[in-house]
């Protein structure tokens, strides 16, 4: 499958782009999934990518933190940039770079941990936070954010995988603003999300500066 | 309005059918893999029961201080090595006076087992207060006589097909009478070592030996099949090197023990010279026998662990080896030990690879540490099935009994632990 390049044109903003692609293209095995896609991507916006089902949105979106490095047969050529530098480069620290760039994926999927270990293993692993109340403010913030703090604030000690389809996408999304990144990707965090819960999203993206 | 079929018809009746005759067919399968381990486990049962049981007879013994301590020293040395023949013939002949020969007296105290005067001595070299007193003392009977009291002599076969005789039965009647023979729990069975004499014959010895070799593979095997798992399987990149090794790993599975014997005792015992017939070597070569087991178990729980759970931790960030440590190996925890578990009861019930190294010697003495002479329960089992004494035989089942018990417990543990990591989630 193939993304025909349309010029991102269609993002008329004057605010700085934080992210470029220039002739991407992605390889699996012999099959190439990606062809010559170059795309700009402004800073503090949401920009959506759209296409059919099967056409490389996911496999492109991927390519921003370097998730495809962990399928062997996968290989990236052209460059990406993120703020500038190239993050295929050899001396860019992958691990660094997905504390950066943060991604929810298409299929929920919370640690088998509690809701509050869920959101505040990120912060913890990058040493966020200084003391445990800190550490609780960022999961709280995260998940009110996400809008799932409501639902959940009297459980935060239950398994996250008890939580609904939507719940559960939801505090994925949460647990990936508590690292507090420049950029989310989110691979359709909507499909398990009924439209306000959507609406919800769509303030909490805003919400973002 | 269409006509629509919702009643069965001869084709739903079919598959209907199919269905049924599939599930008897598993029912009967289970009934009878059931029917052949309760035939199985009754057939032990019913041989070993009564090994749990152990005849002893009651004497009033006169610890006589000109016997067994004429310089009353009262040096437990010597009082381990003193006579004790004397004041057990002699309060024997109080409870049967008629016996007068020399050669009589010598079968009557044969009715004792050789140990009896053994635990006499231990008892007063332990307290020797006791000497110069008269005491009621429980002693064991031999074999011979421990056989007649569980029925397993019959009296009416000839005299000379039996080395139990026509008096030394009118002797155990008398006792029986006066109450001075019992069967009492078989307390020497679960404390001795091994013995050439079956009712001083004990599987602690090599309970405690098994117990050893099982320690040592499991730390050598458990670390060894974790990590080299957790590499192949999360690290290393997929080419003909990781394929070659994968191969042999699973060769080494299907290699029989007693080629991991031959192994140690070429490699462990004439190479390094490590001490021979311990638990160390047993144990080594029991590890080298499980691990291949527990690789290929770990690393089937970790291809199982769903690849979005590492997403999710990369995504966020994590390293490869926080990933790995936090939220794979956590997960496929429960399953890696149930596999180690799996892997050591293999490796209790193993008895190959154990003959080659020189773990199936006769050893009394009760190991105290890895590295003294030791046997182990199967083999132990081994050696008592091969015993031509007759009082053996109650006694191998006896074993099998007990290792079954230890099997059926590391399994009940394999369970519990699963259920108790699982819960932490």
């Amino acid at each position: 499958m193939i993304i025909e390049t349309k010029t991102s044109q269609a993002i008329q903003s004057n605010t700085p782009t934080i992210m470029t692609a220039n002739n991407v293209d992605v390889f699996y095995g012999k099959k190439q999934a990606i062809c010559n896609v170059s795309l700009n991507i402004p800073e503090n916006q949401i920009t959506a990518l759209i296409g059919p089902s099967g056409c490389g949105k996911s496999t492109f979106l991927r390519c921003f933190n370097r998730m495809n490095d962990t399928i062997n047969i996968c290989r990236v050529s052209g460059e990406i940039k993120f703020s500038g530098q190239n993050i295929y480069d050899p001396k860019v620290d992958v691990v660094a770079l997905r504390s950066r760039i943060g991604m929810v994926f298409q299929k929920a999927n919370p640690f088998p941990k509690s809701i509050f270990e869920n959101v505040a293993y990120g912060p913890r692993i990058h040493g966020l936070a200084e003391s445990k109340d800190e550490l609780e403010s960022i999961v709280i913030r995260s998940l009110k954010r996400a809008g799932l703090y409501d639902e959940v604030s009297d459980r935060l000690s239950e398994p996250g995988t008890s939580l609904s389809g939507g719940q559960q996408q939801r505090l994925c999304i949460a647990r990936a603003i508590a690292v507090d990144p420049q950029v989310i990707l989110m691979d359709e965090p909507c499909s398990a999300l009924d439209p306000i819960a959507t609406a919800i999203m769509g303030y909490c993206k805003s919400d973002r500066s | 309005m269409p006509n629509y079929i919702l009643s069965t018809s001869r084709q739903m009746a079919k598959r209907h059918a199919r269905e049924k005759r599939f599930k008897w067919y598993g029912r009967i399968a289970i009934f009878i893999s059931i029917a052949f381990l309760v035939f199985m486990f009754s057939a032990i049962i019913f041989r070993g029961a009564s090994a749990f049981q152990q005849t002893k007879i009651s004497l009033d013994i006169n610890f006589s201080e000109s016997i067994l301590d004429p310089s009353s020293s009262r040096d437990p040395d010597l009082l381990k090595r003193a006579n004790y023949k004397p004041i057990v013939v002699e309060s024997l002949l109080s409870v049967i006076p008629e016996v007068t020969e020399r050669r009589d007296r010598n079968r009557l105290y044969k009715l004792l087992s050789t140990g009896a005067v053994f635990d006499l001595s231990e008892k007063v070299a332990d307290d020797p207060s006791i000497l110069g007193k008269s005491k009621k003392v429980w002693l064991l009977a031999s074999s011979e006589v421990d056989l007649f009291m569980k029925g397993k002599i019959d009296p009416n076969v000839s005299e000379d097909l039996r080395r139990l005789k026509d008096r030394d039965i009118e002797w155990i009647e008398i006792l029986k009478s006066e109450g001075r023979i019992k069967k009492k729990f078989n307390k020497t069975l679960f404390t001795n070592g091994d013995s050439r004499e079956p009712e001083m014959a004990g599987i602690l010895g090599a309970a405690i030996g098994s117990f050893f070799s099982l320690l040592v593979c499991f730390l050598i095997a458990f670390p060894l099949g974790i990590l080299t798992a957790v590499y192949l399987e999360e690290y290393a990149k997929k080419n003909f090197i990781t394929d070659f090794i994968e191969v042999n790993i699973n060769n080494l599975a299907a290699v029989p023990s007693i080629v991991f014997g031959l192994l140690g005792l070429s490699i462990f015992l004439n190479f390094f010279h490590l001490p021979r017939s311990t638990p160390l070597v047993g144990g080594i070569v029991l590890a080298l026998m499980t691990l291949p087991t527990i690789i290929i178990a770990s690393r089937s729980i970790l291809r199982s662990i769903p690849q979005s759970i590492r997403d999710a931790a990369l995504g966020l960030g994590a390293s490869k080896t926080q990933t790995t440590f936090h939220h794979v190996v956590p997960l496929a925890m429960p399953g890696m030990l149930t596999g180690t578990i799996l892997g050591m009861a293999r490796a209790l019930g193993e008895t190959a690879p154990l003959l080659m190294i020189g773990m199936v010697a006769f050893i009394v003495d009760i190991p105290k540490g890895v590295t003294d002479v030791a046997t182990s329960l199967p083999v132990q089992i081994f050696l008592w099935a091969d015993s031509p004494e007759k009082g053996f035989v109650e006694r191998t089942s006896a074993a099998i009994m007990v290792l079954l018990a230890f099997l059926i417990l590391m399994n009940i543990c394999a369970v519990y632990l699963r259920k108790r990591l699982e819960r932490r989630w």
